[in-house]
């Protein structure tokens, strides 16, 4: 018991930190929301990168997915119970939210299941451009969609034919920015303990040696297909609730546009994963957050950005194949020091 | 784990206040700019910086505003609604700006604005035309008129009588690029003042913007007797349309909106004749507008397009008003007074003399002014006629027209592109896909993994061309000028594929397979971004050969595309011929088969490896150059499309069976015919959904490819 409460309850704590000690709507705050954002996003493809040695590269996809599942639940199913669009502050309103993540969780994970179930079967490469396709494929469905409805066209439409209004290529123009970095560092906080737990559990265990040796695994009786599915789904909803909270986020309630989840954006997670070490949790988080800085003090020579980060990743697999940390963690290295 | 937390949150801490040590110094007032500096539409950013920049010079040149000077703080936002977020709260609540100026794009004009309210911060849209930008509160503010307006004013323009200095057409075909919020918008609002004034839409068509191939859309279009087609897309992709309109034997004008800035430069003789709405014309005689012209001449050596000017405008009329306003008291306080004072002068905007014209804000602070029709002629741009905005209230009637568009049932799609000109399109782009399918599937069966930079070394080739080309000033080869370009882009591509090969594979000899996968990942967007900095980011004119389009029973049979076909069937034979015919073939064969033997059996493996990849690259500098040849223009080289050709050639080669020859070429054909049928008969909009789609069926039912054996792997 002791080894879920403590954590749960320093997650709590560390949320409480974020919420009442950065000005909401601040500079600062809107970098720990994309820190925070980035973080769920490189811990989760590391389930599937780090830990089973599969690679997926269109993870945006999936936080597409999310993204667009919570926003029709908390502008559309909002406006069921409500009544109106408007951003509710009130128990009902974050609960909506909370119920919003985790439809965009479940939704996302049943997409990670349709796409990985058949090429997870083959071998690895195989995934790689699946989900790439898979990528474009949501793109392309999003844009061809209606535009946003407003509250006063609500009454025009049935109720089930609204969910498909979702702004084309502008993106979802209507949303309400619900989320605050409270929800950001709780999302956070469960993503790293979720993905910890895992990875030192037995099933842990199997996940790696499919990582290790996928022929030895499956003679020494781990169903490989299994595990490899299981890993690309748990990832895909962890993307969905980065979906999710990215879709609310401050200031701007309508981040959500097609463009925004395209190849570039997967790409830079697996930058992460592969600078953070595949396999190394504290590894891909201090990625995380030293790109999203980094990209940020680099704002005014974005021109160079992607030829040093292309390059970067060359090197990083050609002089540490493993990344940075390998498959060891943060505290590994200080025990090592000390001995 | 909770130490972990907290030493990341600190080291966050300190970063972040080393960012926010940039505040903002007494004595000046701070001007913020957000805007896509780099990502796709660069080149709109880009002018709108350079009208800002000349305006806030041009305004401290003549003493500041009530004497201090006028600082403008720009920041790129990528092109990304996320990116937006964090560049306006960083303008806002750091650099204390008093103003924020940008976006072009409307969704990105959107999310800033979002910001912008929530901190009553005014902000003013230079160029974002979608009418639910200033929907998002009243501190948002454009100098631009909107797409509703732009709509009505080509339907206007189409059917007014040649009398009224109109068209007098009734009977028009409409093409959307689905990939634009703005193509989508101002596509809706044309269809509905243009059915309202009376005119029928004998076609409806949809592309992808960036698509390169539209002759299935274009073909019902021509045979649906079309009298002129409105294409509300970006120029880029127009030029391309114009062009292939033409070979099909489209004769009518093509009408656009302003997104059709500058394409008289890439358009050539397709292009001429055509019209398209416009803020201004640079062509103008208006004194403010020659002034403007000259002095931004001086300046960047270009002639400035519109989002220069309104980008000016924007700043000169930020500065109007700050003029009358008394200076900004100290503290923050002052600065939150001074924001709240500029957004109520900015709301009784009436009469404001600019570049783009005389600008009043209407109640919805959208600019309410007249826009100008311009007539393409060669590389003049003159203006053909200028429409006022209607009297009374036009957002309701711009409302109406479209809820009695939506009413209006579906209408039958009229035409068709005909089946031959289907099959013979699906053959030329099959044979394109089957030429570079061979690059990746070669390398697959020998290393294992998906080569993602093949489609780099495609661009590349036909970047090269251009290159040699420009530099031999061929602006019009000869077929035996032709060849040597080719052979020319051939020799520089076969030495890029050798030194990839080299430097970033050869290491990793005995790595595992996903970190040669990575790499090539790297290696790709590598060559991409030096690709954009070495070539440019714009869109590419291509030297065209001297070309004929026979008619043969209804069928537009274009010279270039037989010489292409046969092109890439002649390498093709040459391959298998070398394969399984030659000695260096059977090593080739030996090593794909198991390396470590082939080494005993005295094959130099890495040698023939780097063949292999040379091999690969010759083929995709011949496709380089069948596309620069085929649309005459290139995208940018990190333009999307690049990377799109190399996906679907991998699909191809996955299709017919990865590792195998033949397979590759089946693959590319299947995949071609596929997708031209598809667009054809089913939908484009989702043609490259469909081509996905096969993928998963065919890798589902058949793993191994139509023609690829089932191989069990082997401890």
């Amino acid at each position: 018991m002791g080894r879920t409460i403590v954590p749960l309850m320093a997650i709590g704590l560390l949320a409480a930190v974020v919420q009442l000690g950065v000005p909401n709507g601040s500079y600062a705050a809107k970098i720990l929301f994309d820190i925070g954002v980035n973080i769920i996003l490189a811990v989760s493809l590391n389930m599937v990168n780090g830990l089973t040695g599969q690679f997926s590269i269109g993870h945006a996809g999936f936080m597409a997915v999310g993204a667009y599942t919570s926003i029709i639940v908390t502008y559309y199913g909002g406006f069921s119970i409500f009544g109106d669009v408007d951003k509710h502050l009130t128990l009902g309103g974050e609960s909506l939210f909370l119920a919003s993540i985790f439809t965009a969780a479940i939704v996302a994970a049943v997409t990670g299941l349709v796409v990985g179930l058949p090429s997870l079967r083959l071998r690895g490469d195989y995934l790689a451009i699946v989900t790439l396709g898979f990528g474009e494929i949501i793109r392309v469905l999003l844009q061809a969609t209606p535009p946003t409805l407003g509250p006063d066209e609500m009454s025009d439409v049935s109720w089930p034919a609204r969910i498909i209004h979702l702004g084309g290529a502008l993106g979802f123009s209507h949303g309400q920015s619900y989320n605050s970095l409270a929800w950001t560092w709780i999302g956070v906080g469960i993503t790293l303990l979720v993905a910890y737990r895992i990875r030192e559990s037995s099933h842990g265990r199997a996940f790696l040696s499919v990582r290790e040796n996928d022929i030895a695994a499956e003679a020494i009786g781990v169903d490989t297909t299994r595990y490899k599915v299981t890993a690309f789904v748990l990832a895909a909803a962890f993307a969905g609730v980065a979906g999710a909270l990215f879709a609310h986020q401050l200031g701007a309630g309508t981040a959500s546009r097609p463009e925004e989840f395209n190849f570039m954006k997967s790409f830079e997670i697996v930058i992460m994963v592969v600078l953070g070490g595949m396999g190394s949790i504290s590894g891909a988080t201090i990625a995380a957050i030293v790109l999203t800085l980094l990209s940020e003090a680099l704002r005014s020579v974005q021109d160079y950005r992607l030829i040093a980060y292309s390059l970067l990743l060359i090197l990083v697999m050609i002089l540490r194949p493993n990344g940075l940390l390998g498959t060891r963690e943060l505290w590994h290295l200080r025990k090592k020091k000390k001995s | 784990m909770v130490h972990d937390f907290v030493s990341t949150l600190r080291l966050c801490c300190l970063v972040t206040t080393a960012l926010l040590a940039t505040a903002a110094r007494g004595d000046e007032v701070v001007l913020g700019e957000y805007g896509s500096l780099t990502g796709s539409e660069a080149v709109f950013g880009n002018s709108t910086h350079n009208g800002l920049v000349m305006a806030v010079d041009e305004i401290n040149a003549k003493g500041g505003i009530h004497g201090d000077k006028v600082r403008l703080v720009s920041y790129d936002d990528q092109g990304k609604t996320s990116e937006v977020g964090t560049a306006v709260t960083r303008l806002i609540t750091n650099d204390k700006v008093v103003v924020v100026l940008g976006e072009v794009s409307s969704s990105l004009s959107i999310a800033g604005g979002q910001v912008a309210q929530q901190h009553a911060t005014p902000m003013v849209s230079p160029s974002s035309t979608n009418a639910k930008v200033t929907d998002v509160g009243d501190y948002v503010f454009r100098v631009c008129f909107i797409d509703p307006f732009q709509g009505y004013v080509m339907a206007r323009f189409a059917t007014d009588p040649v009398a009224k200095h109109g068209l007098g057409m009734k009977r028009l075909a409409i093409l959307i690029d689905q990939r634009q919020a703005y193509a989508q918008g101002l596509g809706k609002y044309f269809e509905a003042f243009f059915v309202k004034m009376g005119g029928t839409l004998v076609a409806t068509e949809s592309y992808q913007g960036g698509d390169q191939d539209f002759s299935a859309q274009l073909g019902r279009i021509t045979s649906s007797g079309a009298e002129a087609l409105y294409v509300p897309g970006y120029y880029t992709d127009v030029a391309n349309i114009a062009k292939q309109a033409r070979a099909l034997g489209y004769k009518g004008p093509l009408l656009g909106g302003d997104g059709w800035e500058s394409v008289q430069m890439i358009g050539g003789d397709a292009i001429s004749g055509s019209y398209y709405s416009n803020h201004y014309s640079a062509d103008e005689e208006r004194p403010a507008v020659r002034r403007f012209v000259s002095e931004y001449q001086r300046r960047y050596h270009e002639v400035p397009d519109s989002m220069a000017a309104l980008g000016y405008d924007a700043a000169m009329l930020v500065r109007d008003k700050l003029e009358a306003l008394p200076p900004q008291a100290p503290g923050e306080q002052g600065l939150i007074a001074l924001r709240k004072a500029l957004r109520d002068a900015l709301a009784h905007t009436q009469g404001f003399a600019a570049v783009t014209g005389v600008i009043s804000l209407d109640d919805h602070r959208n600019a309410k002014k007249a826009a100008a029709v311009i007539r393409l002629d060669g590389l003049h741009t003159p203006l053909a006629t200028t429409i006022d905005p209607p009297e009374g209230d036009f957002a309701e009637e711009a409302r109406a027209a479209v809820a009695a568009l939506d009413r209006r049932p579906e209408a039958a799609r009229e035409g068709s592109a005909g089946l031959g000109q289907l099959l013979l399109k699906g053959v030329a782009v099959g044979s394109l896909y089957a030429l570079l399918a061979l690059g990746y599937t070669m390398v697959y069966g020998i290393l294992q993994f998906i080569n993602f930079a093949h489609s780099d070394v495609f661009m590349l080739g036909a970047f090269f061309a251009l290159r040699f080309a420009t530099v031999f000033r061929m602006t019009r080869p000869s077929a035996l000028q032709a060849t040597g370009l080719l052979l020319l882009s051939m020799a520089a591509c076969a030495l890029v594929g050798f030194l990839i090969e080299r430097l970033a594979y050869r290491p990793l000899r005995k790595a595992p397979r996903l970190n040669v996968l990575i790499t090539a990942i790297g290696v790709s967007l590598f060559i991409e971004n030096v690709g954009q900095l070495v070539f440019g980011k714009n869109v590419f004119q291509f030297p065209q050969l001297t070309e004929t389009t026979l008619h043969i029973g209804g069928i537009a049979v274009r010279s270039v595309e037989v010489v292409a076909i046969l092109g890439a069937a002649v390498l093709m034979v040459g391959l298998e011929v070398l394969v399984y015919r030659t000695k260096i073939g059977r090593a080739m064969r030996a090593v794909a088969h198991d390396h470590n033997v082939a080494g005993l059996m005295g094959i130099p493996v890495d040698r023939i490896i780097s063949l292999v990849f040379v091999i690969g690259s010759v083929l995709a500098a011949a496709g380089g150059l069948i596309v620069g040849l085929t649309y005459g223009q290139l995208k940018q080289p990190a333009d999307a499309s690049w990377v799109l050709y190399g996906l679907k050639a991998f699909i191809a080669a996955v299709i017919g069976g990865i590792g195998n020859i033949p397979g590759a070429m089946l693959g590319g054909l299947l995949l071609g015919l596929t997708e031209q049928l598809v667009a054809g008969y089913l939908s484009t909009t989702f043609r490259d959904a469909i081509a996905f789609g096969l993928l998963i069926v065919i890798l589902m039912v058949r793993p191994s490819g139509l023609l690829g054996r089932r191989v069990v792997e082997k401890v």
